[in-house]
């Protein structure tokens, strides 16, 4: 830090002129800067965080904890349908939280049938979901959390700020407050941890008619008979919790599904969804949205392999075509840091071009788009940045889970970045296809119910990746992604004692091979 | 100066400058603040209590209720963390505050400061709905035996 660049700032002006006033001048400028700062440094806070989700949160909390003074910034600019919502990001309001709700409402329909087999006298010819119930348990759920986390930032003494921050250079940040004034603040770091919206298609309508994740989980009216345009893991998500709330939806699919999956479980996930009547429009694109007279949509969409045109009349279109980082308001060029795709491009230490600006979460540039991610880089940074930590994050490996009605979970790679990393002969393949002791019972289809482990052939075949499609997929791999973490092996694997009668025991009893050829389908279990 | 409505409903406080008002209107009469939020069970399982609270100790009392989203700025003057917490202000002053959906304790919270409610109104809510209070339902019960129901 220059001299120059001190002298700059006219506090620090004053009190090199006036020496003989060093005292009243001191006194002054500390006591209009921050309320409790000692004497400190040149900035108004030592952490600005600008975004108050996963990833944002996580590094303020971690922050204050090791004794730095943090200001938070959270925003929530309005969605076309006028949809917003409270601190807490993506997750809490309109991503895995609601969406996790959603899932298990649609799970306890299922329950509900199933438990006649049980024995249970119930009436589930009469049982009929009621969507605005359920929107409003959901968002009385959110909004308990919003509370809890603005509790929480008050308690840690984070300062929090409900409006959008704008670069004005790399250390100060532009606000307008809620009485339209506008304020400054400048911070030593300054942390990015803006996430990301979902995107609209280029075409007649979109915004007009359509919504997306950002409107669904509080939307006051039913959904109807719903087009979901997308077939990563939202929309499939969506398409798959309307089904089972007793909605009739259609996942129109651009090229294939579930981008960046293992192929195979992806496809067999799909049909997993047909075989519970979820519709596939495949390689088609939406062309227009038009609303009838009824209120109703009509959407115009081609087939990019057969050349069709054709349309069809839907009550909601629901847009999970991918999401976009939101760089467009901050005047990131005011601090100069460098973008890539509309995400912003960091090193391995979250390092931005500009070595004292950082960003996490989905704003990132190439990395998982995961709340875990976020929470867990947040606080790494914030211990490098105030604790003298030297520890990076590590985003290899990383476990997650597709939470359809049958949910697929895997970690590691899938098979084909396996095979191009090491060659198709240096992989073997374990697999099968396994029953769950309460399917039989029921009668519910066991078809899909599927997991494979990618290992290396040699040695005691270090596992490379899990795959599982079936119930409860993320808590069966959870425990799975700590043992791959820690170099697990197809040996330790297969000497694992598994526990009975459960799904994940499935893994211990992998003995079936791709390239043995044999039949991966089981004849009964136990044996 | 104390209203003759005042008193006989739960008010929803509108915004701090209401707040301040009702506050000031109350003078020297006490009043008991409840802050809830929407999405709180309890606090909707007390607010039917409250209410008959209201109408129990009618000009003895001022109610209000205080939705912590709408009105973060007096929560956090509070300092208020979980739902619903209770405080009773008298000539702007808190004088007691405590967490929790627990009717015994609001009710005992108020008859330490103003007293029992008044005698008829207690029994009109009590036969009203009979669970309530042991003593009030029996008299209630005998004075519509004799036909002398308040309703």
């Amino acid at each position: 830090m220059s001299l120059m660049k001190l002298l700059g700032t006219p506090t620090r002006r004053l009190l090199w002129m006036s020496p003989c006033r060093i005292g009243t001048v001191f006194f002054k400028c500390f006591a209009t800067s921050n309320q409790n700062t000692p004497t400190k440094n040149k900035y108004d806070y030592d952490l600005l965080v600008l975004g108050g989700g996963s990833g944002g949160l996580a590094c303020a909390k971690e922050a204050v904890e090791h004794g730095a003074r943090v200001i938070c910034f959270d925003f929530v600019k309005p969605t076309p349908v006028g949809t917003k919502w409270g601190v807490g990001g993506t997750c809490v309001n309109v991503g895995c939280i609601p969406k996790k709700l959603m899932h298990q409402a649609s799970l306890l329909g299922e329950a509900v049938h199933e438990a006649v087999a049980y024995g249970w006298n119930v009436n589930d010819q009469n049982i009929k979901p009621d969507w605005k119930k359920l929107v409003k348990s959901v968002q009385g759920h959110i909004k308990s959390v919003n509370w809890v986390t603005r509790v929480d930032l008050r308690d840690k003494k984070v300062e929090y700020v409900n409006s959008m921050g704008v670069f004005v250079n790399d250390h100060t940040i532009e606000y307008k407050t809620k009485e339209n004034e506008t304020k400054k603040v400048t911070a030593e770091y300054i942390v990015v941890a803006v996430g990301g919206r979902p995107r609209y298609p280029d075409i007649p309508g979109a915004t007009e008619f359509g919504i997306t994740s950002d409107d669904i989980f509080s939307l006051e009216r039913e959904p109807g008979r719903t087009l979901v345009v997308g077939a990563g893991y939202v929309g499939l998500e969506c398409a798959c919790f309307l089904k089972g709330l007793g909605y009739d939806p259609t996942v129109m699919v651009r090229s294939i599904v579930l981008r960046g999956f293992d192929r195979q479980m992806s496809e067999l996930l799909a049909a997993m969804m047909v075989d519970r009547g979820v519709t596939f429009l495949h390689t088609t694109i939406p062309t227009a949205v038009v609303k009838q007279p009824d209120g109703r949509l009509l959407v115009k969409y081609l087939n990019t392999s057969t050349l069709a045109q054709n349309s069809e009349i839907f009550d909601t279109v629901l847009w999970a075509i991918g999401r976009k980082g939101l760089i467009d308001d901050l005047k990131l060029d005011a601090a100069g840091i460098k973008t890539k795709n509309d995400k912003i491009v960091v090193d391995g230490s979250e390092a931005t071009n500009v070595p004292h600006i950082f960003a996490v979460g989905d704003i990132i540039y190439g990395r998982p788009e995961l709340t875990p991610v976020a929470i867990l880089s947040g606080r790494l940074l914030a211990r490098r940045l105030f604790a003298a930590s030297n520890q990076l994050m590590d985003y290899a490996d990383v476990a997650t889970t597709v939470f359809t009605p049958l949910e697929y979970s895997c970690v590691g790679m899938s098979e084909e970045t396996a095979i191009q990393k090491h060659g198709s002969e240096n992989i073997e393949v374990f697999h099968g296809y396994y029953k769950p002791t309460e399917f039989f019972i029921p009668q519910k289809s066991v078809r899909h119910c599927y997991l494979k482990a990618v290992a290396e052939i040699t040695g005691d075949q270090k596992v490379l990746g899990l795959h599982y499609i079936g119930p409860v997929a993320g808590e069966v791999i959870q425990g799975f992604a700590a043992a791959l973490k820690s170099g697990l092996t197809i040996k330790t694997l297969l000497n694992t004692v598994g526990i009975h009668p459960t799904t994940a025991e499935e893994f211990t009893r992998l003995s079936i091979t791709k390239r043995s050829g044999r039949d991966p389908t089981p004849a009964s279990c136990c044996s | 100066m104390s209203g003759k409505t005042k008193g006989h409903k739960v008010i929803t406080v509108e915004s701090k400058s209401h707040y301040q008002k009702l506050i000031e209107d109350a003078g020297q009469t006490h009043v008991l603040i409840e802050f809830y939020a929407t999405w709180c069970a309890p606090c909707r399982i007390i607010g039917v209590r409250l209410e008959e609270l209201a109408h129990e100790y009618a000009d003895k009392l001022v109610i209000l209720k205080i939705d912590v989203d709408d009105l973060e700025e007096l929560a956090v003057e509070f300092d208020v963390s979980s739902m619903p917490t209770f405080a009773i202000v008298k000539n702007k002053v808190i004088v007691e505050k405590f967490v929790g959906s627990n009717p015994d304790k609001v009710e005992s919270t108020l008859v330490k400061y103003c007293g029992k409610p008044d005698a008829t109104a207690a029994t009109a809510t009590a036969s009203a709905s009979p669970a309530k209070s042991g003593a009030g339902s029996s008299k209630a019960v005998a004075e519509a035996a004799n036909g002398k129901s308040k309703k």
